[in-house]
């Protein structure tokens, strides 16, 4: 009896160290992956605020730099934060506008599985093809310039993306035209939403819009606060592809993302211009401030109550 | 046989607004492509002739297939790599991190779901953190150390990198592994099975047809990204990265059929890819909440 106990130890402390290895080797990689490329490139991005990039010399030049950038009116870092605060407001109603649209494929719109691909292309189609079909069409030569031009309102000759008033619009309404992927997401969880509720509201004569507004949107909160909340974290990363419609910043389109882009890598190409300096205090800047507004919009949108089903 | 759905006159004046919606954006998005494939059949001349003097809808006179057959001979970046070459490197460029990926991510997700350990609910809080906070500016930090890790146009780069935790995948995989009952892992336990024998034999295959929509969604992402490669891998260009280094040069000189054809091409595997796993993706098109 003593025998057969000892190997039933034997036996579980053999499970215990396998299961030990088990989850080392299932943590190990990503949480080391993790210390390098979020935890050191964030320390590293903290040190290099303060430091001139040449010499490596302790300064506060970087941070005097990026403050006189953006209380200039005229200043790169002005324009690109007002960009990009436009970028990001027409991405939070996109949101709004996808559980809009989701909706309607939800109840089987006539065509609804064709929508449904339709939306979904920009996702699969690579934003080089997609940016390039879209400059080509908005061309004054080409087919929108001629269809304005059917209408009597021709284009200008430099086109939509030739002058500081169209230019950042007309990549807006590219990022519009290309971000219905994500009702795809929404869509998914309006699926499983129990039959027998929407049947319930319907008999109670519930219409379309307070269907969506009073029965869906709770129900499928958890996921959409989700995505309000990624959303909400692009706050001074939100831009367009800017890199494919004005690489130069010729037109005044710069964002934040890509004026760190061009400090960083060099304008419009590969390499690297180095500019790290005043990149890491901008971007410490813009972290101090986005965090808190981040945490206070998450507190916020914890507090809806969650329905269960 | 259906029940078809009665709608009162007011929800049908709505649904046909909406359609009416659909059906525009759907030109919009439909039409420019057919342009683009009716394009990339012209004579470069006929082309150019065709849009100064204000027939750009105009369908090619002649139908000129050899714009394809030069896409593999004429394209080439200023480096002089070709479009063979950026096909090759376009495949284990969104290969191989997808492989890793996968098999890193639903590991790690499911030693995080289904065990615990010391730490597991502070790395827990701080992955979630991670994905939440709005970090701003440190590609500066990123690429030096990148280039410090001597992996700047390096093909290790697409490996080392795809050994993170993997973002969104992770909540995915993370929520599904919660979810499957613990008596599998039980009667494993009792047929003495270990760890290693009830994730790879039991639970693996049962993430199977989700790791596949994940992995064809990364797959397409991967495929089109042009940016990483551009930065990261210049040596290496994808047919994303690469068709953006020779488009302005393709424009310039008058031949953007041609460009139009490398484009369409490029296209091509990943229609297939879609076309043939467009259920899965859509029935996987669902996330959890953010709590838990």
């Amino acid at each position: 009896m003593m025998k057969n106990s000892n190997k039933q130890l034997k036996k579980k402390k053999k499970m215990g160290l396998n299961r030990r290895l088990f989850i080392f080797t299932g943590v190990v990689l990503p949480i080391l992956s993790f210390l390098v490329f979020w935890v050191g490139v964030n320390f590293s991005t903290l040190i290099l605020a303060f430091q001139v990039p040449s010499t490596g010399e302790w300064t506060l030049q970087n941070f005097r730099t990026f403050w006189d950038e953006l209380t200039s009116v005229n200043g790169t870092i002005h324009i690109a934060l007002r960009n990009t605060i436009i970028y990001f407001m027409v991405g939070i109603v996109q949101l709004f506008i996808n559980l809009f649209m989701a909706y309607f494929l939800y109840k089987k719109i006539f065509m609804y599985k064709v929508f449904r691909i339709i939306f979904y292309l920009p996702a699969i189609i690579s934003g080089i093809v997609l940016t390039s079909i879209y400059l080509e069409f908005i061309k004054p030569q080409g087919p929108l310039g001629i269809i304005l031009e059917k209408l009597g309102h021709p284009l200008s000759v430099e086109g939509l993306m030739g002058s500081v008033e169209t230019a950042t619009w007309t990549i807006v309404a590219y990022c519009l035209w290309t971000g219905f992927t994500g009702m795809l997401m929404i869509h998914g969880s309006l699926a499983r939403i129990p039959v027998d509720v929407i049947e319930a509201a319907k008999l109670d004569g519930c219409g379309p819009f307070r269907e969506l507004v009073s029965i869906i949107f709770p129900l499928i909160w958890p996921m959409f606060s989700t995505l309000l909340i990624f959303q909400m974290t692009g706050l001074f990363t939100a831009g367009g592809p800017i890199l494919l419609f004005d690489p130069n910043n010729s037109y005044q389109t710069i964002t934040i993302p890509y004026w760190i882009f061009q400090q960083v890598y060099g304008g419009g190409g590969y390499g690297g211009s180095g500019f790290y300096g005043v990149v890491s205090a901008a971007g410490l800047c813009f972290t101090a401030v986005g965090v808190p507004i981040i945490l206070l919009a998450r507190k916020i949108i914890e507090k809806v109550p969650v329905v269960e089903y | 046989m259906k029940n078809k759905i009665k709608r009162s006159g007011g929800e049908r004046i709505i649904y046909t607004v909406i359609w009416t919606v659909c059906i525009i954006y759907t030109i919009s998005m439909i039409y420019p492509m057919i342009w683009m494939l009716l394009s990339s059949f012209k004579p470069f001349v006929d082309y150019t002739m065709d849009l100064t003097s204000g027939n750009a809808f105009a369908l090619p006179k002649t139908w000129r297939i050899q714009n394809y057959i030069d896409v593999f001979t004429m394209i080439k970046t200023p480096d002089g790599i070709g479009y063979g070459a950026m096909v090759f490197n376009n495949i284990w460029e969104a290969v191989v991190p997808i492989c890793v990926g996968a098999i890193v991510q639903t590991y790690f997700a499911y030693v995080m779901s289904r065990f615990r350990f010391p730490g597991r609910n502070l790395i827990y809080a701080v992955l979630i953190f991670s994905m939440t906070m709005p970090i701003v500016g440190n590609s500066g930090g990123y690429f030096k150390l990148i280039y410090d890790l001597g992996l700047y146009d390096n093909p290790l780069y697409t490996v080392v990198t795809s050994l993170g935790f993997g973002g969104m995948n992770f909540l995915i995989y993370y929520g599904f592994f919660k979810s499957i009952s613990a008596s599998y892992a039980e009667a494993v336990y009792i047929d003495g099975g270990g760890e290693y024998n009830l994730f790879f034999k039991v639970m693996l295959p049962q993430a199977k047809p989700m790791m596949m929509a994940l992995m064809v969604n990364s797959f397409i992402g991967s495929w089109n990204d042009y940016m990483g490669p551009l930065l990261y891998l210049p040596s290496y260009p994808t047919l994303s990265s690469g068709m953006y280094l020779v488009k302005n040069t393709l424009l310039r000189t008058g031949r953007a059929p041609l460009f139009f054809a490398g484009i369409i091409v490029s296209m091509i595997p990943i229609l297939i890819v879609f076309f043939a796993f467009s259920d899965r993706i859509m029935e996987n098109m669902a996330i959890g909440g953010i709590k838990g």
